[in-house]
């Protein structure tokens, strides 16, 4: 007995069975075409094309080569195209197959429910002791089921490892093996198509027994020391008063005075009770670290130079070279002016480390006790005068500035301080030059500014992706840049003085130069803005203050001294030391206005550092500390 | 030509000219000078005001008329006429998402305190288990994209064992489970990230999702709905609120001639008989009733026990556990390469110190919710057991209100509907006799 008689008269059951049959056929052709186009789109992408990556490799060989990148371009162009077209053609190919395997399926489903025949009632059997028995079933089932399962864990249990909870640094991770990264595998960002390694010669830079956990101080630490170059962020202001008279020579605010035992033209550092300073000779480079408040040394921490360093001229001792030449004869010659000396580059800290960079490259960290953590040897190719640069912290990273005559190899390094892994790598289209990095908080976030020639360039500090860049700064740059309110200020003798709004992006050159001046170019000095006015030095003396906003130049004054430290601000007065050991101090504002002066011995190449109260100055062979303390 | 085909012309030709006035022009690529500064990779923005309301008067509108074309005019065909429109809508414009299956993680996530949880994902949460409370299964039936899409294909359906489908059945529970524990603590949307049939509504994903997919369908073609019956999280929550719902499915609008052809038309195995008999041995099921009652906590509590022990496979689910583990084994000099997310644990300036308290702590609660997830577990098979031998009292054929996904397939099977919707009760008295007879 059946309730429908569907499948007397036409068989319609068939005709959707056919359909089905039809559209099926349809689907998989289209299934096949689909297939086809999504294998030519996977061949026409241009980052794994073969052809593309050859002449990308061609282009590495051969940076300079515009026709072989209008060629990469035009192709990489062509192949998108190609690869949107496919995709277009997949797209439309997998909607077809869907409607077609859709209407298959409802065709198969309407000729089954035209053909079947509803069964006959059936009441037979016992359904109820059916269902019970099925209960019984499932729960003798699922009893056993339970059973089997506990089973396994149980096993698994006795098979498995247990897991431990990770270890916290100090325990196995950290003593277990080498704790820096592999610093030559992490990829770098750079502005160039080809990624440059990490200068690294040392098979194995980890030196580290023991890992502390990345941790950088807060900028309330920052700003209460003296932690960089010219200061925090390099930006050579510093909190607090200072003594504005002074001399060494009467003990007149002279807190202590202690020898310097290697010579150098580095600046002072200051962290928490402790004042960093290097000094190098030709057969070794120290850190040392004074006590703050009694001028003790009360470590050196010392780093033996990776690459040879020229004799000069004074220097005849023979009996050294030939030991040098014994210990290490494959070394390499760097180039070092007299003038640049042997420890020209001022060091710095996280507040957690404190880390050196020195001329032949060596650039090592300590922790605060003067436990060596790790060292690199940055590869400082060929600089003329010899590399001078400075060296700043933003949170754990250190800076490094490493400008060189071969624009493919300068570059803005980024480092974990703890580790000395590269945390990036930004390639500069910039020759070789002397000025530091400096750090702003700038409107759009913090920056790493730094100055080249030709460029004024503005980089995000967490990895180091360059956010604008401005011409033109041209010449040997020594001075760094300085900032202030959302203004990077930048010179150099015969160049220029920029002003520029640090917002922008890409080529700022035109789009965001507030301001251009061309008069009182310092050469050495860097320029200090306090918000209101720029401050120039010239290394001949002359002092000039420029308005921030539109570069007019309030006053000029010729000083009658020659300059090489950079000028430094501390609650409204300006501190500028003379090469010769004198320091003036003049009254920050539009008008030229001496508010005191002091004097130690010079020469005074160094930039005087202030925290706490005190004045750090780097005189001849000393350092004096500076302070109205009794 | 008739007034319907003109009518579906219209909203043919009208749908396609809103999807070409929708449109916008993908490629080709404007050509870029080297050094032109690229933008920043932005996170997309959420569905917007209206359009996210118009998702939830969508969901609501299909609900009730789910509901109504199921409880009150019975009538199948324009229940498959709005799960086909559900399938569009929800499927293939919106793309899988926001569903209320996926919606548990986020649910989850915002009672842990991940996130603020959207008015629009706890509608889409709520309404259906709403709907449950008042009229059972009607989303399955209708509403949902995922049961749609299976129930196309349900071509051959054949009936599982009973035992069977109640062991297979567990699964669902466990990844009920599973979701809600790895969204609690952070570690990702699973239900999201392993939806068998996103593939197919995006037209694109990944190959091993799209696999699953297909061969879910292909299992579906014999073995109806494999993934609502033997996965569906959010079905586990349906199943329980169905079976206190106000209305459900009714096989008969009378009584009924127990003729049995509702249980072959169910592709569901949700059809059950009527008790009639009572049970010979009350004495033994009470002891039996006693055992499994005695056997809940130990189950519980071995299940609690077991699965905190095994807690450490869970750990590799958590992002921030793999990357400190890879971090941790990359200082250790284990590595002489980096990972995505290590590099970006670098160059992000990351604090590994905080980074290991991070990770300890997830271990911490991972292992927990695993005490809590085995013990979940051990009392649903206890209960499922205590089920089991309980007998319920039924007087006729009966759809189980937690098993019935409310398609309504039974309804033009059962002589005594089809008597009322056409009044031929001439046929149903033949009927009524035949199976007296049998």
């Amino acid at each position: 007995m059946t309730i429908r008689q569907d499948t007397q008269g036409f068989p319609w059951h068939k005709a959707a069975f056919a359909a089905a049959a039809a559209a099926g056929v349809v689907a998989a052709v289209i299934a096949v075409l689909t297939g086809i186009f999504y294998v030519q789109a996977g061949q026409a992408d241009p980052q794994t094309a073969p052809h593309l990556a050859q002449l990308r490799q061609q282009l590495s060989q051969a940076r300079q080569d515009e026709g072989l990148k209008d060629q990469i371009r035009q192709e990489a162009l062509a192949l998108r195209l190609r690869q949107a077209h496919l995709r277009q053609n997949m797209l439309v190919g997998l909607w077809m197959l869907l409607g077609f395997s859709g209407l298959a399926v409802v065709a198969l489903q309407v000729g089954w429910t035209l053909k079947k025949e509803t069964p006959a009632p059936d009441a037979s059997g016992e359904p109820a002791v059916r269902q019970e028995r099925s209960a019984n079933l499932a729960r003798y089932t699922m009893i056993g089921s339970a059973g089997l399962l506990l089973a396994c864990a149980v096993l698994l249990t006795l098979a498995m490892p247990s897991y431990k909870p990770l270890e916290m640094p100090g325990g196995t991770i950290a003593t277990s093996g080498p704790a820096t990264l592999p610093a030559e595998k992490i990829a770098t960002t750079t502005s160039t198509p080809q990624p440059q390694p990490y200068p690294s010669p040392q098979p194995q830079p980890a030196l580290v027994k023991t890992v502390e956990g990345v941790d950088y101080a807060t900028t309330e630490e920052m700003q209460k020391n003296w932690p960089m170059f010219r200061g925090p962020g390099g930006l050579a202001a510093a909190r607090g008063e200072y003594p504005i008279t002074f001399n060494a020579k009467e003990k007149q605010s002279l807190l202590w005075q202690v020898a310097v035992p290697l010579e150098g033209k580095s600046s002072p550092l200051v962290w928490q009770g402790k004042v960093f300073l290097t000094g190098a000779s030709r057969t070794t480079q120290e850190l040392y670290c004074f006590d703050a408040k009694t001028g003790k040394l009360l470590w050196t921490g010392k780093q033996p130079p990776s690459r040879r360093v020229p004799k000069r001229s004074e220097e005849a001792a023979a009996h050294e070279e030939a030991k040098l030449e014994e210990e290490s004869p494959a070394r390499e010659e760097i180039k070092l002016n007299d003038d640049t000396g042997l420890a020209p580059n001022t060091p710095a800290t996280d507040g957690r480390h404190v880390f050196a960079v020195y001329p032949t490259g060596d650039l090592v960290a300590f922790d605060l006790d003067g436990k060596k953590l790790w060292s690199k040897l940055l590869d400082i190719g060929n600089n003329p005068y010899g590399y001078a640069s400075s060296l700043a912290v933003w949170r754990d990273l250190v800076i490094v500035q490493l400008d060189t005559d071969d624009e493919t190899k300068s570059a803005l390094y980024g480092i974990q301080g703890a580790t000395g892994a590269q945390a990036f790598k930004t390639i500069r289209p910039i020759s070789g030059s002397w000025a530091s990095p400096i750090v702003a908080n700038t409107p759009t976030g913090p920056q790493i500014i730094a100055v080249g020639d030709p460029y004024l360039m503005g980089y995000r500090a967490q990895d180091g992706k360059e956010m604008w860049r401005a011409e033109k700064i041209s010449n040997d740059v020594t001075p760094s840049p300085a900032y202030a309110d959302g203004m990077a200020f930048a010179c150099q003798s015969g160049s220029g003085l920029l002003a520029i709004k640090t917002d922008g992006k890409g080529d700022v050159s035109k789009t965001h130069l507030a301001w251009q001046g061309e008069e009182n170019l310092p050469d050495i000095v860097s320029p200090l803005a306090d918000g209101q006015y720029v401050y120039t030095l010239t290394s001949g003396g002359t002092f000039t203050a420029f308005a921030a906003k539109d570069g007019k130049k309030a006053y000029e004054k010729e000083l009658d001294m020659q300059f090489n430290a950079s000028p430094v601000l501390a609650d409204q007065r300006l501190y500028l030391l003379g090469l010769n050991g004198k320091m003036l101090v003049v009254a920050s504002g539009g008008e030229y206005q001496e508010v005191g002066h002091g004097e130690v011995e010079g020469p005074c190449h160094a930039t005087p550092a202030l925290a706490e109260g005190r004045i750090y100055i780097r005189g001849k062979d000393c350092l004096y500390c500076i302070s109205e303390e009794k | 030509m008739r007034p319907t085909s003109w009518l579906l012309t219209a909203i043919a030709v009208a749908t396609l000219a809103a999807m070409a006035w929708g449109s916008v022009e993908r490629f080709p690529p404007p050509e870029l000078p080297a050094d032109h500064p690229l933008p920043q990779p932005t996170t997309p923005a959420p569905r917007g005001g209206d359009l996210a309301l118009l998702d939830v008067a969508v969901l609501l509108a299909t609900l009730a008329l789910a509901s109504v074309f199921a409880v009150v005019l019975r009538n199948r065909k324009l229940m498959l006429a709005t799960m086909l429109f559900s399938l569009a809508y929800f499927g293939f414009y919106r793309r899988g998402c926001v569903c209320p299956i996926g919606a548990i993680g986020n649910v989850s996530w915002a009672l842990a305190g991940g996130y603020v949880l959207p008015a629009v994902v706890l509608v889409f949460f709520l309404a259906p288990l709403a709907t449950a409370l008042i009229t059972g299964r009607t989303f399955c039936a209708s509403v949902c994209p995922l049961g749609a899409m299976q129930d196309v294909v349900a071509l051959k359906p054949v009936k599982v064992p009973f035992w069977l489908e109640q062991i297979l059945g567990l699964m669902a529970y466990l990844y009920l489970a599973l979701a809600v524990l790895l969204a609690w603590t952070g570690s990702g949307f699973a239900i999201c990230q392993y939806d068998p049939f996103v593939s197919f509504f995006r037209l694109s994903g990944a190959w091993n999702m799209l696999a699953i997919g297909v061969a879910l369908l292909a299992i579906g073609v014999f073995f109806a709905r494999p993934y609502c019956r033997l996965f569906c999280p959010y079905g586990v929550l349906l199943r329980l609120l169905s079976r206190v719902s106000w209305k459900r499915v009714r096989i008969t609008p009378a009584e009924c001639i127990r003729c049995r052809l509702c249980e072959d038309a169910c592709p569901y195995g949700a059809i059950r008989p009527p008790t009639d008999t009572r049970p010979t041995d009350r004495r033994r099921g009470k002891l039996i009733l006693a055992c499994l009652l005695a056997l809940a906590p130990v189950l519980t509590a071995a299940g609690a026990l077991g699965a905190r022990r095994l807690s450490g496979v869970l750990w590799q689910a958590n992002p921030t556990v793999r990357l400190a583990q890879r971090v941790a084994a990359e200082r250790a000099g284990e590595f002489s390469d980096t990972t995505k997310a290590s590099e970006a644990f670098y160059r992000s300036s990351g604090n590994f110190e905080a980074l290991m308290a991070q990770a300890r702590q997830k271990q911490v609660d991972l292992a927990d919710g695993a005490t809590w997830l085995g013990a979940f577990m051990g009392l649903v098979i206890a209960l499922k057991l205590i089920g089991l031998h309980t007998r319920r009292r039924r007087q006729d054929f009966e759809a189980d209100p937690a098993a019935c996904l409310a398609c309504g397939r039974c309804y033009n099977y059962c002589p005594v509907h089809r008597a009322h919707r056409t009044g031929d009760f001439a046929t149903l008295e033949k009927l009524k006799a035949a199976t007296s007879k049998t």
